[in-house]
């Protein structure tokens, strides 16, 4: 809000305070104005800033939050916040104060010429308050009447329906292709390198070859889309469906068909063989990354650079992706028609109204889901093309039976019963030694999850759970809690290890001389099957090339698949 | 020719701490220990390490050096373990590997350390091995070592007395242990009441063994044998017995057995400060094992190679430009800052000098003054206090009446005034003339010096303050709700720390010639970047000059949370005793300056010439004005009384009240001076006491409220009957709806008919079934916890049930929030959320050892509600905070951690999610958990939900009609009520720590926010002009303010903001605590709401378990002090609104 002077009611009627007014983003603007996006990992930001260009847009993404972004961020918002809003706030106005020294423009200037687009939520925690205290950030550092769009799950930006924040940014089925392709895309990408990273011989190269995949990806998602034609199967999808115009019916069957985003990462599949290799016979122990979805998500001091810290301890680490919350924000609908049907049933209606709101409320349980199959073929069909490596999205309706008994699905906020669930997802599938859970300071629904994890921890004694907070401050003691869980988990897979090697009967000078002679075997992406009951993807390794060694060392079959059909994959229909 | 031995490995063991370092050498051939020490770093840490290891290495014979295998821990291990090629091992799995192999048997081990606390419990598993489960303290050093250091340093411990002091036989006082600044804001108040050194470190351990117990088991039970280790736990008697009695008490609740003395079982080992040590060579030998090499030792060479490139190159990237770039700058600002010298008067022999005396009893300093009758400061004196503050009183009457007298002068003294921390004590035993709130008086001695200031920034040893002055006169005030964050005696400790004296602060910060930079905030992280600035290398002088450039970012953002001062106006005057330090003074005017730059706009900063005394000085000007003004003579005892002085302080058993159930120790200071005439306050011998008074003795009695300030029943009836009329008369609201809420309404009966079972066999067992379920209803006695939600929504759970015709008595609610209900059952809790949320495991803890044992419960409610009916028009939700539905969730868990509590006592525990903003929703909700149970009809749901509605809208009905009497009665009379913005669970008083209640004994009638009146009338006369003007779509609408409605509390607290602001005979009070993150976003609209109208605001944020009776007080008299001339404008007021 606009700072303004203090009245005294001696002086006059009293004036009361009204939140300022916003100003809309036109399309008339569209050529002179920028969107400034931010912050997920650097893949997101960058894919989703590439995305947002394809559609016509000049785009930008602010830099990852580092430390003196959190600075100004508490400088400038309310006390109490949560860190995600002090490190993006800061980060945003740090961005805008560089770009006007560098273009030697006045604030009034940045003002019109930039534009803030982050996600937005109708509650329940602070999340669905941030767009506010970018807004006062904003004022208070000198650019009031910044424009700031909360691109929400509603579409309809924020608030209530009379807000009109312009018709500037099309929030249209074209905008969510896109943004979902970048996101998809970004989280496979990220699943692999941080899957071959700790096992890279030649680190430098690995992240060359990283930077590589990011241009490639960049490129593909720059260049635009095939233009939707609208054919008669789109005017009929659009009139069975609650799909908003033919255009909007049309571009979907045409993302459909495209392949503008698998041909990329094909061609980045390439350029990883080709980039760096891989010495999987080292035993790290896996840690899954769980927690709020910032803390979780940014590679900066938000979570004090917590994945380059556990890397560095000798961790490979599963990143959560973005995917996986899109899933989840859309299996969360389930819910609501759930309750609606419910209060229905409770209020008496009669029978022939009863029956087709039961009717009517299947047939939008039914779409939900056909939206959920569309999600995960297209996540698969990115994964597919990047060699399999990344895992495939975790089942929504098998997180909500593991969360359900401890944490209630309809609690929503934040990541609701999803960190109960994936730590036990992770857990009894021995997909993970250990899982870490970060959150910011103070957050509210995080810690009550933690809370929750005490049953879950009473129910499966041999989980390892390590909540973490982080406030931007206190990293040492951070560190220090992360190093105490990872001690035990590297022991685990150091076990593992030599269990594997001796079940096997082999050593590793055997193993070493077996895959110097094949080059596949040293490839970041070569797929590990999950054998010989291990976490450690070492010993799985060892497992693997003793099968193979013991049978037809090169035979087709033994080309694995990581991901193994009896995992959970997406769920039946109701 | 060498032995085989001499080829075995030496193994270092390096434990680098927060505070200490530790070592053991361990010969590799036998085990047996060649070398040990422990010493303190005293934040040399790497210092300290060179040294060890030249130490060791001149402890070890030449032949065998070479064989040194260095292994470290400790939170400095990793960076000492980089620099010399050492192997680093993390010091949890460090200590549990030495405990492993030394204790098989062991249950669990709490290690206290400098700035850290961990505990690991050891859980045997079904299939016969033991899970390790650690913890570790997270950010914050509350309940560490450090904790203990800090308060034995406050009150001159030595560190062998300490050692020796103990816990058991101690009277224990309430001490906060969750943070090392309340811990000493605590101690500091009971130190100022006279409590002994000896108690006031028993209560220390209590608080720190408590805090480790509630936060770092993590709900977990200690199992024995239980094994004390550190530098704390070993060296310090006292945290022994403190930790046994402790757990204890907890394995007879849990029924633990433990089958040996207690000593044993709680067991202090050998070298039990080592074991992280002895822990690094046990991970050592394992690491040799895979390979010989591992940890090769260097030399010192090394390391010195290191310290020199981090001091020189290695931290300058991280850093900050310096408080002054060169001398021309540094020139500058000290012929603009620092200050005059100032000479003391000078008397003629014989001259008789009149004037005002003022006395500041400061946190950590008494400062008195001498003034003319123009208000000139005649001669000053200054004591760091001592722990008493009458003796601390009477040795500045005796310097500043020395001051006179030697210089054969006569003094004549006029009036006396007091103020700071022991102002009422000093007023009572000295009978001086006024006692002031310090902000008043700081006022006051700004205005002689600086009239037109519009800030006083005033930097204390405990409090930072800022007053925002109109004509000389307090407009508004922050205060730091009850944390110190940066001020000045963390400034002073942390020089001193360093060795350096505080006269040298400025001089040592201002040669650096760059700074680290620190984040603002709480001191305790601060003290957490101390070490790590100096892990990467910075020196002492560039921390201290990086310490003073966080203070104006802590006064302006921390505490004013006002990042543009020149809102606030131009003249800004620095004061309080902080401000000598010119480092501090040269960052506040860089900050101040550098943010009216930016606004292109200059200000005018002065430092006030008595900087340090302006608290006393303004004492002794209200002093002068009250003798000028209302013509009154003084009734200072004088000076010679005063010399005379006898005083003793009693504070144990015999002085607790037991006039009410909160049982408060008080404490006694029986004064005498010598004088038979002297008056007494009261009868000279309280008629029944159990401390007699001797004779020429007079009581004087600190209590926590006005009925606990005398000892006989008569009198306090007589007071109680005083209070009793001014409530009735000015009513707390809040506290009434505390107690409606949870009185059963009255309801329709909606249950079915028993079914009457007809059907022969199977076919009519359903009907049998519910029947029988039916029938139960009168036999079940459920427990719900009154906690959160259920200070709004009571009513609509106890009308349903009673609609269903479950009996009254049936539905049990667990007691009111108090300290000791929170201590009782906080050890089962395994996270830190915010307080009220926390309550809900001591509360569940209550029913189930309180209510249950007295007769047995069948349920245990904890309804996770989700959403409210909808108070306002056109929000986009009603729902309630996501902790609070969380809260079921968590307390559930903890008491399932150890098996399920709920099962072993026969009672079943329910936590039914509620959706109360959709009558047909909450009806299926409610039959889905509870209906197969008590068999409850989908019909029957429905009915009895809208009986639990409609009685949540009754009780609502009838607090606003109370409200609305009340506030008709303050317009008639012209006075003022005090709207306070809070969440429901602000209406319990072990949440509002009796805050509400202070500023009603003031005269002020407390009213709810979430039953202000709406009554079309009230709407109509408040906003019905706004509407009509289009300016809000509705009265009982807030999108004009606030576009994210979708939290119901926050909307209500929007609207109830909207309301006072227009409402002309109210004043806002906002409460807030600490980790609310639905109040967070909404801080800065409620104040620009309430502000911008020209209503006064007041806020208590930031509130927790502990209750800051220190900053509570000195807010509630400021606001009094407000308030009254407020109020006497009012008149004004109404015409104008």
């Amino acid at each position: 809000m606009e700072p303004s002077p203090p009245t005294h009611p001696q002086d006059g009627a009293r004036r009361h305070y009204r939140r300022p007014a916003e100003r809309p983003f036109t399309r008339e603007e569209r050529d002179r104005v920028t969107l400034l996006f931010g912050s997920l990992s650097v893949a997101h930001d960058r894919l989703l800033t590439a995305a947002v260009r394809g559609l016509g847009y000049h785009a930008e993404a602010i830099p990852t939050p580092e430390r003196g972004d959190l600075q100004t961020g508490r400088e400038l918002c309310n006390n109490g916040q949560c860190n995600p809003v002090y490190f993006v706030a800061g980060a945003l106005i740090n961005h805008l104060e560089r770009r006007r020294a560098e273009r030697n423009l006045a604030r009034d200037e940045v003002t019109d010429r930039y534009v803030f687009v982050t996600p937005g939520s109708c509650g329940p925690c602070r999340f669905g308050m941030y767009e506010a205290q970018y807004r006062q950030a904003l004022a208070k550092a000198g650019y009031p009447g910044f424009r700031v769009i909360a691109f929400d799950k509603k579409g309809g930006g924020d608030g209530h329906p009379d807000e009109g924040y312009g018709d500037g940014l099309s929030v249209d089925l074209g905008l969510y292709i896109a943004v979902l392709d970048a996101l998809f895309m970004a989280d496979v990408l990220n699943a692999v390198f941080y899957r071959a990273r700790p096992y890279a011989t030649d680190s430098s190269a690995a992240e060359r070859t990283f930077k590589a995949c990011l241009s490639e990806c960049e490129r593909a998602l720059g260049q635009g889309r095939p233009h939707p034609r609208v054919t008669a199967t789109a005017r009929l999808l659009a009139a069975v469906t609650p799909l908003s115009s033919a255009e909007d019916a049309a571009r979907l069957l045409t993302r459909l068909r495209d392949s503008t985003c698998t041909a990329a990462l094909s061609r980045c599949r390439r350029i990883i063989e080709a980039g760096f290799e891989v010495d999987y016979l080292r035993p790290r122990p896996l840690v899954k990354v769980t927690g709020e979805f910032w803390a979780q998500t940014t590679e900066g001091d938000g979570n004090f650079r917590m994945f380059e810290f556990l890397e560095g301890e000798g961790a490979e680490i599963q990143v959560e992706p973005v995917a996986g919350w899109v899933d989840y924000m859309r299996h969360g609908l389930h819910g609501q028609l759930d309750e609606a049907r419910a209060a229905e049933a409770a209020a008496h209606v009669r029978t022939g109204r009863a029956l087709l709101r039961a009717t009517t409320t299947r047939l939008r349980h039914w779409l939900i889901e056909q939206i959920g199959r569309l999600l995960h073929r297209e996540y698969d069909r990115m994964r597919a093309a990047l060699g399999n490596c990344a895992a495939p999205l975790a089942d929504q309706r098998t997180l909500e039976r593991l969360g359900r008994p401890y944490y209630h699905p309809r609690i929503t906020g934040g990541e609701g019963h999803l960190e109960v669930a994936k730590t036990l997802y992770y857990h009894r599938n021995r997909l993970a030694h250990m899982t870490l859970s970060l959150k910011p300071f103070g957050c509210m629904p995080s810690t009550q999850s933690d809370g929750a994890q005490a049953a879950v921890q009473a129910d499966y004694p041999d989980i390892r759970f390590l909540p973490i907070e982080t406030s931007g401050e206190g990293e040492i003691n951070a560190y220090s809690r992360a190093q105490m869980a990872l001690g035990e988990a590297r022991e685990s897979a150091r076990n593992e290890f030599q269990d594997a090697l001796t079940a096997r009967g082999t050593d590793l000078d055997t193993l070493r001389a077996y895959i110097a002679e094949r080059p596949q075997l040293r490839s970041p992406l070569y797929p590990i099957p999950q054998t010989g009951g291990a976490i450690c993807r070492a010993a799985r390794f060892v497992h693997h090339l003793a099968d193979r060694m013991a049978s037809h060392p090169d035979s087709p079959r033994h080309a694995a698949t990581e991901h193994q059909p009896g995992e959970p994959r997406h769920a039946q229909p109701r | 020719m060498p032995s085989p031995a001499d080829h075995a490995p030496i193994l270092v063991g390096l434990d680098v701490g927060s505070t200490t370092v530790k070592a053991v050498v361990i010969d590799g051939a036998d085990d047996t220990l060649l070398w040990h020490d422990y010493r303190r770093h005293e934040t040399r840490q790497l210092e300290t390490v060179r040294d060890f290891l030249a130490r060791i290495e001149a402890a070890i014979p030449a032949a065998r050096r070479e064989n040194l295998r260095l292994f470290t821990t400790g939170s400095g291990g990793g960076s000492v373990a980089r620099a010399l090629g050492a192997r680093f091992v993390q010091e949890v799995h460090a200590v549990s590997l030495a405990v492993e192999s030394r204790f098989p048997d062991v249950g669990s081990v709490v290690e206290l350390g400098g700035q850290d606390a961990k505990i690991i419990v050891f859980k045997s598993l079904e299939d016969g091995s033991k899970r390790k489960i650690p913890a570790m303290n997270d950010k914050c050093a509350g309940g560490t070592g450090a904790v203990i250091d800090k308060i034995a340093a406050k009150l001159a411990i030595a560190p062998e007395r300490l050692g020796d002091m103990g816990y058991v036989g101690h009277t224990v006082h309430p001490v906060a242990g969750k943070c090392g600044v309340f811990a000493e804001t605590d101690i500091n108040s009971l130190q100022k009441q006279g409590v002994a050194a000896e108690e006031l470190m028993a209560s220390l351990f209590e608080a720190i063994v408590q805090q480790n117990l509630s936060v770092l088991t993590r709900g977990h039970t200690l199992h024995p044998r239980v094994l004390l280790l550190g530098g704390p736990n070993t060296y310090i008697r006292g945290l022994q017995e403190c930790w046994r009695s402790h757990i204890q008490a907890l394995w007879e609740e849990r029924g633990v057995d433990w089958n040996a003395p207690l000593e044993a079982a709680v067991h202090v080992p050998e070298q039990a400060q080592y074991f992280a040590a002895l822990g690094a060579v046990a991970f050592g030998r394992s690491e040799l094992a895979d390979d010989p090499d591992a940890g090769r030792y260097p030399g010192p060479g090394v390391l010195d190679d290191w310290l020199t490139e981090q001091r020189t190159g290695g931290r300058r990237p991280g850093g900050a430009p310096p408080l002054v770039q060169d001398s021309a700058e540094l020139e500058t600002f000290l012929r603009e800052f620092q200050p005059q010298p100032w000479q003391p008067a000078r008397f003629s022999p014989g001259e008789r000098v009149t004037g005002y005396v003022g006395i500041d009893a400061g946190s950590t300093s008494t400062k008195g003054v001498l003034l003319d009758p123009d208000g000139e400061v005649l001669a000053k004196a200054y004591r760091l206090s001592g722990g008493n503050p009458i003796e601390d009183a009477v040795a500045l009457l005796a310097e500043l009446e020395t001051a006179v007298l030697r210089q054969g002068a006569e003094l004549e003294v006029l009036g006396v005034g007091t103020t700071g921390y022991a102002k009422d004590i000093l007023r009572d035993v000295l009978h001086a003339d006024t006692a002031v709130v310090e902000t008043v008086a700081h006022a006051h001695a700004c205005e002689k010096e600086h009239p037109g200031t519009d800030c006083i920034v005033d930097v204390g040893g405990q409090d930072i303050k800022l007053m925002f002055l109109r004509d000389g006169r307090v407009r508004d005030f922050r205060l730091n709700t009850q944390c110190s964050a940066g001020n000045g005696y963390f400034l002073q400790a942390t020089a001193r720390a360093f060795g350096i004296e505080l006269e040298d602060y400025a001089e040592t910060a201002l040669s650096a010639e760059a700074m680290p930079v620190f984040n603002h905030g709480c001191a305790v992280f601060l003290q957490s970047d101390i070490v790590d600035f100096q892990r990467k290398g910075w020196q002492r002088h560039e921390i201290l000059a990086g310490l003073a450039a966080v203070l104006p970012k802590n006064i302006w953002l921390y505490v004013a949370q006002q990042p543009n001062p020149a809102d606030l106006g131009r003249r800004f005057v620095l004061q309080g005793g902080t401000q000598h330090n010119l480092a501090a003074v040269k960052a506040q005017v860089d900050y101040l300056r550098e943010r009216f730059r930016q606004v292109g706009a200059e200000c005018d900063i002065r430092v006030h010439r008595h900087c340090g005394e302006s608290g006393a000085i303004g004492a002794g000007l209200e002093a002068r004005r009250l003798h000028r003004s209302e013509h009154r003579r003084s009734t200072f005892i004088g000076f010679e009384r005063a010399r005379r002085l006898q005083h003793h302080t009693i504070r144990d058993e015999r002085t607790r009240c037991r006039f009410c159930r909160n049982l408060c120790l008080r404490t006694f200071i029986d004064v005498a001076t010598g004088d038979v005439t002297e008056p007494a306050t009261g009868a000279d011998t309280p008629p029944r006491t159990s401390v007699p008074l001797a004779p020429g003795f007079r009581r004087v009695i600190i209590a926590s409220c006005e009925q606990g300030e005398v000892e006989d029943k008569d009198t306090m009836q007589r007071i109680k009957a005083a209070l009793d009329r001014d409530a009735e008369r000015n009513p707390n609201h809040l506290d009434r709806a505390a107690r409606e809420v949870f009185r059963t309404p009255q309801v329709e009966g909606v249950a079915d008919p028993l079914p009457q079972t007809r059907l022969p066999g199977p076919l009519g067992r359903p009907t049998a079934r519910r029947r029988a379920a039916m029938a139960y209803r009168r036999q079940v006695r459920i427990g719900i916890p009154r906690v959160l939600n259920l200070y709004s929504c009571a009513p609509f759970f106890l009308g349903y049930f009673t609609a269903l015709g479950v009996p009254e008595r049936a539905l049990v609610f667990s007691d009111y929030t108090d300290p000791e209900l929170y201590r009782r059952g906080a050890n089962r809790g395994s996270i830190d959320p915010c307080f009220p949320s926390k309550l809900g495991i001591p509360h569940v803890h209550n029913l189930l050892t309180r209510k249950h044992r007295r007769r047995p419960l069948t349920h245990i409610f904890f309804p996770m509600i989700k959403s409210l009916p909808g108070a306002l028009d056109g929000a986009l939700a009603a729902q309630a905070c996501p902790t609070v539905p969380g809260t079921a969730e968590a307390t559930h868990a903890a008491f399932r951690r150890e098996g399920d509590v709920f099962a072993e006592h026969g009672i079943r525990f329910r936590k039914t999610l509620v959706n109360l903003d959709d009558a047909a929703l909450c009806a299926e909700q409610m039959r889905a958990d509870w209906g197969e149970e008590l068999g409850i009809s989908a019909r029957e749901s429905r009915r009895a939900a809208e009986q639990g509605l409609a009685a949540l809208h009754a009780f609502h009905e009838r607090m606003e009609a109370e409200q609305r009497q009340t506030l008709q009665r303050l317009e008639q009379e012209g006075r003022v009520g005090i709207g306070v913005l809070g969440r429901p669970y602000h209406n319990d008083p072990g949440i509002n720590h009796g805050i509400l209640d202070d500023l009603q004994r003031k005269g002020y009638p407390i009213l709810w926010q979430d039953a202000l009146p709406r009554d079309p009338a009230t709407l109509e006369q408040l906003f019905g002009a706004e509407v009509r003007a289009g300016a809000m779509r509705s009265a009982l609408a807030i999108d004009d303010v606030w576009k994210h409605d979708f939290s119901e509390h926050s909307s209500r607290k929007l609207w109830a903001a909207k309301f006072i602001a227009r409402h002309p005979n109210l004043v806002a009070v906002e409460l807030s605590n600490f980790k609310c993150g639905h109040d967070a976003p909404i801080y800065s609209v409620i104040e620009a709401i309430i502000e911008q109208s020209g209503t006064p605001y007041f806020c208590f944020k930031d509130l927790d378990e502990n209750r800051p009776g220190g900053s509570i007080q000195i807010r509630t008299e400021t606001i009094d002090y407000f308030l009254r001339r407020y109020q006497a404008e009012l008149p004004a007021k109404r015409s104008a609104a």
